[in-house]
């Protein structure tokens, strides 16, 4: 039978490895987490930025997205032309940690009040072919950001484990 | 991943509550690419997803499932949680020329509803995921 006594410095290397814990929970995790965050944001701002065809050339091309004469024009296909920049300015993000639920989560999403239309846009109309550019930013970002995130926890244990 | 959406229909329709609902009008593609649609339906398309790195049979795919009425949004949610009670966690699979697929499902947002007021149609759209394996 072991018994605590009987190891010396098992508390101190018990105390060391909860405040290990605890930081890796409170700074480096959520740190890692507003890293991948600004990769997210910057792939769902250019998505919604497009600028290659105006709205004019849009009507000339028998506005593509409608029912009447879908067509492919650009790859992928949630991708979505900047008109008067409400949906850009609708665009908010933001980091944030559930002490309760032990969750740490980015956040990144459209504002309805400020573009309605912005949920037409995703879920499509009866009339409209659906351009969801939030879940197809989120797929088309994951591995790097995955990558991003695996890289970032290495780093900070190798500069951690250097300090000591 | 044909196979995936394939399976999706033949099991819908399987289903004698989800038929009830809308016969056989579960269309594998968006309702605005579809000619001459009757509500109330469902529809459902891929989008997007990625292979496995080392088996390319198994992949993880991101679905959206829609649920339309010209009633009301009682109907679409109708539709929907019938389609939700074949779907989630079940495993569903589908045999196309020789290969067959088996995937299991599970919804990963709630569905979000709209009204389209110039078709005046009620739906709903969930998302999804699925986790598949062709052999």
């Amino acid at each position: 039978m072991y018994d605590n006594k009987y190891i010396h410095g098992l508390d101190l290397i018990n105390e060391n490895l909860n405040q290990y814990k605890e930081f890796v929970k409170d700074k480096v995790v959520f740190g890692g987490i507003i890293l991948i965050g600004k990769i997210l944001d910057r792939g769902i701002i250019k998505n919604i930025n497009l600028t290659d065809h105006t709205l004019r050339e849009l009507a000339k091309m028998g506005h593509p997205y409608a029912k009447r004469n879908p067509q492919m024009i650009h790859t992928p296909e949630y991708l979505v032309h900047k008109q008067s920049g409400e949906l850009r300015s609708s665009f908010y993000s933001y980091n944030y940690q559930d002490y309760i639920k032990n969750r740490t989560a980015h956040v990144a999403g459209v504002d309805e009040n400020k573009a309605p239309h912005a949920k037409f846009v995703i879920m499509g109309t009866s009339k409209m072919v659906p351009r969801d550019f939030l879940g197809g930013t989120l797929q088309e970002k994951a591995q790097e950001m995955r990558d991003e995130f695996i890289n970032f926890m290495k780093k900070t244990r190798f500069r951690k484990a250097a300090k000591k | 991943m044909n196979e995936l959406l394939v399976a999706l229909r033949t099991n819908l329709i399987a289903n004698a509550t989800v038929r009830g609902l809308v016969a056989d009008r579960c269309y594998p593609a968006h309702i605005a690419t579809l000619p001459n649609v009757t509500f109330p339906c469902a529809c459902f398309a891929l989008a997007g997803g990625s292979l496995d790195r080392d088996v390319s049979d198994f992949g993880i795919i991101s679905a959206n499932i829609w649920a339309w009425s010209m009633k009301h949004y009682e109907q679409s949610w109708e539709i929907y949680n019938a389609i939700f009670a074949v779907l989630d966690h079940n495993n569903i699979s589908a045999t196309v020329g020789a290969k067959t697929i088996r995937a299991v499902l599970r919804e990963t947002a709630r569905p979000i509803q709209a009204y389209d007021e110039i078709e005046k149609v009620y739906y709903l759209m969930g998302t999804w995921e699925a986790r598949c394996l062709k052999s």
